[in-house]
């Protein structure tokens, strides 16, 4: 027993030189600042990666123009929820005037982190699907939220699939493990179902199971068009560079509505009214602004009566693929092509 | 960066090492008591953590919360048994089988992938306000109230542990790891034995999820991605440190040491900005590996002395 005390000893020396060692070799100085926020992003994905830049991007703006300046300390959680905590412990030990977060884990971490240390440091969210049900509202925390107004959503399918009135069949495919495509889909359903229009849900739990998916509704004739989440599985280029391929390679090609902007960029789909990312970021980024330089209290700014943003018609893109959409034997109708941001 | 800021990242490391150490524990009952291994792991961990969000979020008591998410566990464990003795199915292939099964049942569970619960419903609530009202800066305040959470907790697993391993039942649960032929020739129902060792670790882990998911505030099926790299790691680098002769207790301290440890390196790494947190899976594979190496290092230089230079 004596031994293994004198061995548990000797241990502990070797790992506190180790880590001290490694303390001095990262040592820098970040005093220089005005203010330095904490940036934790759960994971590597267009959607976060675009809220973090705009954000970045436009904060950085603002205190230039106001003239102060900002350090920003980003580190990414690479999906792994304890490396999510350990971050936003981090952040508080290096007393930073604000965290960021962006991903409802990461979030949520960064949330109970901040309120465990008793609510001073503000806390800022990007991109939450539902930030009341996800417990994301605290006095000391603001943010936006990409939930989009499916109404307008359904108005749009129905003007690109070209049947003014009567009803038809939509499917709706999405991961069936995604908390925000889940609510996203509720929504769609309700929405479509007001106007007549049924939208089937066609869950996956691995990108894989697209093929049969595909096949499945391309062999349907009741369907007109397919509808696509904010989803973090399927919205990875790869994925859906395959749900591309199949819908136009199949039976049936039918046109994909998607809620990212770059699907239809990249020729995958026909057709993309969706929140701007970057566009969040920097909304979140002024909310961001008002509580460091203008003393606000985060949960007193209020919008719309709601204690954060929803995304506004502002911050919505539409975007059209019109060589697709006439390869696959459509017209997309004039008054669309208007209004879009961008016609590829 | 300062002092202060180090070592509060340690400090840090400490409770989130304590909560992780059941993990480690759990797969140390499989791996090294039963010499089996078992991924059930990976799904009792998101299991017990589903049904502690979930009840804590319906309005449950945390006390209640922590008797029943080990149950889950249990549950979990008794089914990955179950298949394994009765069905003769392959430990691995159980084990691999009950983890898919038991994410849709997380799904189920939770009514959607991710689930929260008012921040001042958990476990660590009433110790983390008395340390503030006792003066102790809250921030500090947080980080010891899941410090004392872990070792209450992980101090009742190893007793339990102990005391367990001690009795006849507990021996004929080594004797079955040992050498199960051996066990069942002297009239030992290996069988039962089996079963039971994957309860108690499933029951052990799913503890672990059911803390570990408040201190991060919310559960997702995702909860358990990773956490067998994680345990499997703690439990290595503890193994590389603990003495030779060591009796069970020695051997179960040294694992939570080992769980510690892995936390701290993470988070000094992290905050020490020397490498991106890209790297931390590239880093948690790096450190199992050398602790893996160590002993045959130890045995290659041992060899040099003996025989000298050749």
């Amino acid at each position: 027993m004596k031994k293994s005390i004198k061995h548990f000893a000797v241990v502990t020396m070797v790992v506190a030189v180790a880590t001290m060692g490694m303390f001095m070799t990262g040592c820098r100085n970040r005093n220089n600042y005005d203010f330095t926020i904490g940036l934790n992003q759960f994971l590597v994905f267009p959607a976060a990666c675009d809220s973090t830049e705009g954000f970045r991007t436009r904060l950085t703006e603002l205190m230039d123009d106001a003239g102060y300046s900002v350090n920003f300390l980003y580190q990414n959680a690479n999906g792994d929820a304890a490396t999510a905590t350990t971050i936003a412990n981090n952040f508080l030990a290096q007393r930073v005037d604000m965290m960021f977060s962006v991903g409802t884990t990461a979030v949520n971490a960064t949330i109970a982190a901040a309120a465990g240390a008793g609510g001073t440091t503000p806390v800022v969210f990007s991109s939450a699907s539902n930030p009341t049900a996800s417990q994301m509202l605290h006095p000391f925390t603001t943010g936006t939220s990409d939930v989009v107004d499916m109404t307008a959503q359904v108005a749009l399918l129905r003007e690109l699939v070209g049947i003014p009135t009567g009803g038809f069949y939509v499917a709706y495919l999405y991961s069936s493990d995604e908390d925000n495509v889940r609510a996203q889909g509720d929504m769609l359903v309700d929405a479509a179902a007001a106007d007549g229009i049924t939208v089937t849900r066609h869950g996956v739990t691995d990108v894989g199971q697209v093929t049969t998916r595909i096949t499945a509704i391309q062999g349907n004739p009741r369907y007109r068009a397919i509808f696509t989440g904010q989803d973090n599985r399927l919205g990875t280029d790869a994925a859906f560079q395959m749900i591309g391929d199949l819908n136009a390679n199949g039976s049936r090609p039918l046109p994909i509505m998607s809620s990212f902007a770059a699907k239809v960029a990249a020729g995958a789909a026909v057709l993309s009214m969706a929140p701007c990312y970057l566009h969040l970021g920097a909304m979140t980024a002024e909310l961001a602004f008002r509580v460091l330089v203008g003393g606000e209290t985060p949960g007193d700014i209020r919008i719309n009566g709601m204690r954060y943003y929803r995304s506004p018609a502002t911050a919505l893109d539409l975007i059209i693929n019109r060589t697709l959409a006439e390869s696959f034997g459509m017209t997309i109708p004039q008054r669309m092509l208007d209004a879009a941001t961008e016609v590829y | 960066m300062s002092i202060d800021v180090f070592l509060t990242s340690i400090y840090g490391a400490l409770g989130q090492g304590l909560l992780h150490a059941l993990v480690a524990i759990g797969i140390f009952l499989n791996l090294r008591v039963m010499r089996k291994p078992d991924l059930t792991v990976e799904g009792s961990f998101a299991f017990g953590g589903a049904i502690a969000m979930t009840m804590l979020a319906g309005g449950s008591h945390f006390a209640v919360v922590l008797m029943i998410a080990p149950l889950g566990g249990a549950a979990a464990g008794m089914v990955t048994g179950l298949i394994h003795t009765k069905l003769k199915i392959d430990g691995i292939i159980s084990g691999l089988l009950v983890t898919m099964a038991l994410f849709s049942i997380n799904l189920f569970v939770m009514g959607s992938s991710n689930i929260s619960a008012p921040l001042d419903t958990f476990v660590n609530t009433p110790i983390r306000l008395w340390l503030v009202g006792l003066g102790m800066q809250p921030f500090n305040a947080l980080l010891t109230s899941y410090i004392i959470v872990g070792v209450i907790v992980v101090a009742l697993v190893i007793t339990a542990l102990y005391f367990l391993f001690r009795t006849e039942f507990g021996l004929s649960i080594r004797a079955t790891g040992s050498n199960e032929y051996m066990a069942r020739s002297n009239g030992i129902n290996t069988d039962s034995r089996k079963i039971f060792v994957l309860v108690l670790s499933n029951a052990i882990i799913a503890l672990s999820g059911a803390l570990v998911v408040q201190q991060q505030s919310g559960a997702s099926v995702h909860s358990g991605a990773g956490i067998l790299v994680i345990g499997l790691a703690a439990l290595v680098i503890g193994e590389v440190i603990t003495p030779k002769k060591a009796n069970m207790l020695i051997k179960l301290l040294f694992v939570v040491a080992g769980a510690f440890i892995y936390f701290s390196i993470i988070s000094v790494v992290i905050i020490s900005g020397l490498m991106s947190t890209d790297a931390t899976r590239l880093l948690a594979a790096a450190l199992t590996l050398i602790a893996l190496c160590i002993p045959k290092i130890k045995q290659l230089w041992k060899d040099r002395r003996a025989y000298g230079r050749t």
